[in-house]
């Protein structure tokens, strides 16, 4: 990498850090530290949880699934303005007025302090192993892509998004997000625009997406009823408003953002940011992706795009096949740019029947690619072992470091690891707030001084640190990372929002109800995903109405003595 | 010890509006933008697709 993008990284790692410790003047107290005095504009809290949620797997997984499988991805989000609309009029007013710290400190005064400790215990073991992957994700395909070492690529993630978060709070987290949305937005634009502008001569924007719609990547909304697809119009709409209720209802890395807002209508406008912007900035996302496609029509891609196991096979039995499938793949690239220079031609002349000759020949081209790489990916697989073997979340790191102008490879990859400590930050300051007022001041030290619990809430912010930069390092090899992190919350999220619709929504609910039904709500998540072939998106739904009918009998078979009376 | 505050009300208003300005208008834009939004990406895929 040039050395001026490696100053680009450098100064922006500096800024964050400096920034983050400045902030520390302004946490002297521990409501300070974890809700910044209730003192946060709106726009900046709007931002901070657009950034939380977008970590490094979005903006790599996502860019690598819009190559890979074009845009359907966008549909998971279209629940997601109606649940801001849903949260704006329940959970964020509720929250704010009960001045709470934590989401699930509400739970003690509603139910018990069980219900409480279940609720905080599942967010800590959920968030604090999902920040391990949300570490070891950019860390794995940028240690591998750019050379660095894994270690040193954990730590350079982990160790500064520690650093300003220990000391400065949520104002550091907040105002550091900021900056970091600003950064992925314009290094994702700047990405587009260089994407655009590398197009070959004559071929232009609308003429290079037909090509790209003919593969079927430009299929944004896909109208099936079916429970197994996740990226599905309805799977995205009904499945989605749950999973984001229970995201931005019911997970502390975000109801603390809205918690530090001036003001309910602040908080409300916060989240109703997301809810105009989300889904754009995610198609602009996938779009990117699909460039990256169409670049790679005309510019020839490696026939794999993570090289993690290539020096092995090369130096195995195999050699020559692999050889042999590259020679192939290079064949086959050169017939498919052909077959897309002939059909965006044959296009200009508006005959019908031979655009649909020479789309059809396109789309064998584009087959015989596939296969190949699929051919490729099988022998990769058989040769290491290693099952997982997937080079989709590959595919716009290497385009940044092997295609993109000096400067901007650098802009890229510090865009990457915004997208990454944005998120890590976020659920690091969470990951404390929950251990500190739900936990340590709860049942160890209930009355210590302020100084004390502002002491306690950097140790452990240090200790969360510490603990998910170390789990990312055994994270290595999960699969599609953007589905295992998905997954990981699916199976708590849906509990715990049918815990809150008990909490608010249900007066008859009792604590023993809610906290078997919390419980109960877990296990037929398990059950259905062991026994069914149901879309995780919709575990959300099955867990929230599992405890809801759990808790519910429970509560009717015996009623709490005050509401018996 | 005892968390039980008088901060929260044990039931509360499960929809509450209450706040300094209406947000109905809000809640309209971003069902219609989303309407928007969303016919838009249907008729970009279905423009370059077919």
């Amino acid at each position: 990498m040039h050395p001026i993008d490696w100053g680009i990284i450098v100064a922006y790692l500096t800024w964050v850090i400096y920034d983050g410790l400045k902030r520390s003047k302004h946490t002297d107290g521990v409501e300070g530290y974890f809700l910044a005095g209730r003192s946060l504009p709106w726009w900046a809290v709007g931002l901070s949880v657009m950034a939380t949620q977008m970590s490094a797997i979005t903006l790599v997984g996502t860019t690598g699934q819009g190559y890979a499988d074009g845009m359907r991805f966008v549909q998971f989000y279209f629940g997601l303005p109606v649940a801001m609309i849903i949260l704006s009029v329940t959970l964020v007013p509720f929250f704010y007025r009960a001045k709470v710290f934590t989401a699930y400190e509400y739970l003690e005064r509603r139910f018990d302090s069980k219900t409480r400790a279940l609720a905080g215990l599942l967010f800590l073991i959920s968030r604090g192993l999902a920040v391990g992957v949300v570490i070891s994700a950019p860390a794995v395909v940028l240690s591998i892509v750019l050379g660095w070492n894994l270690v040193f690529t954990a730590l350079a993630i982990g160790v500064p998004t520690t650093l300003y978060t220990m000391f400065g709070g949520v104002q550091a987290v907040t105002w550091a997000d900021v900056k970091q949305m600003v950064v992925i937005v314009g290094g994702v634009t700047a990405a587009v625009c260089i994407l655009i502008f590398d197009l070959p001569d004559g071929v232009g924007v609308g003429e290079a997406l037909h090509v790209a719609g003919a593969t079927g990547r430009l299929t944004t909304i896909d109208f099936s009823f079916d429970l197994t697809e996740t990226y599905t119009f309805w799977s995205g709409l009904l499945g989605g408003v749950f999973l984001m209720l229970g995201y931005f209802g019911c997970d502390q890395s975000q109801v603390q953002r809205y918690l530090t807002a001036q003001s309910v209508d602040a908080g409300r406008r916060s989240l109703l940011m997301s809810a105009f912007w989300k889904i754009p900035l995610q198609a602009l996302i996938l779009l990117t992706g699909v460039l990256v496609f169409v670049f790679y029509l005309f510019q020839e891609p490696p026939m794999l795009f993570n090289p993690t196991h290539e020096s092995e096979i090369r130096a195995g039995a195999r050699a020559a096949e692999f050889t042999e499938l590259e020679t192939q793949f290079h064949t086959a690239f050169e017939d498919r740019r052909d077959a897309a220079n002939q059909m965006i031609t044959v296009r200009r002349s508006g005959d019908a029947q031979a655009t649909a000759e020479a789309r059809s020949r396109f789309l064998e081209s584009q087959a015989q690619v596939a296969d190949v790489r699929a051919g490729a990916v099988d022998l990769v697989r058989a040769v290491s072992g290693d099952t997982n073997y997937s080079d989709v979340n590959y595919v716009f790191p290497t385009f940044i470091t092997t295609r993109l102008p000096i400067g901007l490879v650098g802009l890229l990859i510090a865009a990457v690891l915004a997208a990454a400590m944005s998120s890590i930050a976020a659920e690091l300051n969470a990951l404390s707030a929950t251990s500190v007022m739900d936990f340590y001041k709860r049942h160890l030290r209930p009355e210590a001084t302020d100084r004390h619990y502002l002491f306690v809430s950097k140790v452990t912010t240090a200790f969360w640190g510490v603990f998910a930069t170390g789990f990312a390092l055994y994270a290595a090899n999960l699969g599609s990372l953007i589905e295992v992190v998905n997954r990981v919350g699916s199976y708590f999220y849906g509990s715990l929002l049918g815990v809150f619709i008990l909490a608010i929504a249900v007066p008859r609910a009792t604590a023993n109800g809610a906290f078997w039904g919390l419980l109960a709500g877990m296990a037929v998540v398990g059950l259905v995903e062991a026994t069914s072939e149901i879309s995780y998106i919709w575990y959300n739904v099955v867990g929230a109405a599992a405890v809801v009918a759990v808790g519910l009998t429970l509560s009717v078979m015996r009623p709490s003595p005050a509401s018996a009376e | 010890m005892d968390h039980t505050t008088a901060a929260a009300p044990r039931q509360p208003r499960v929809i509450d509006t209450r706040g300094e300005e209406p947000f109905g208008f809000v809640y309209v834009a971003v069902v219609a933008t989303e309407v928007v939004v969303l016919t838009g990406l249907w008729l970009f895929s279905r423009y370059f697709s077919g």
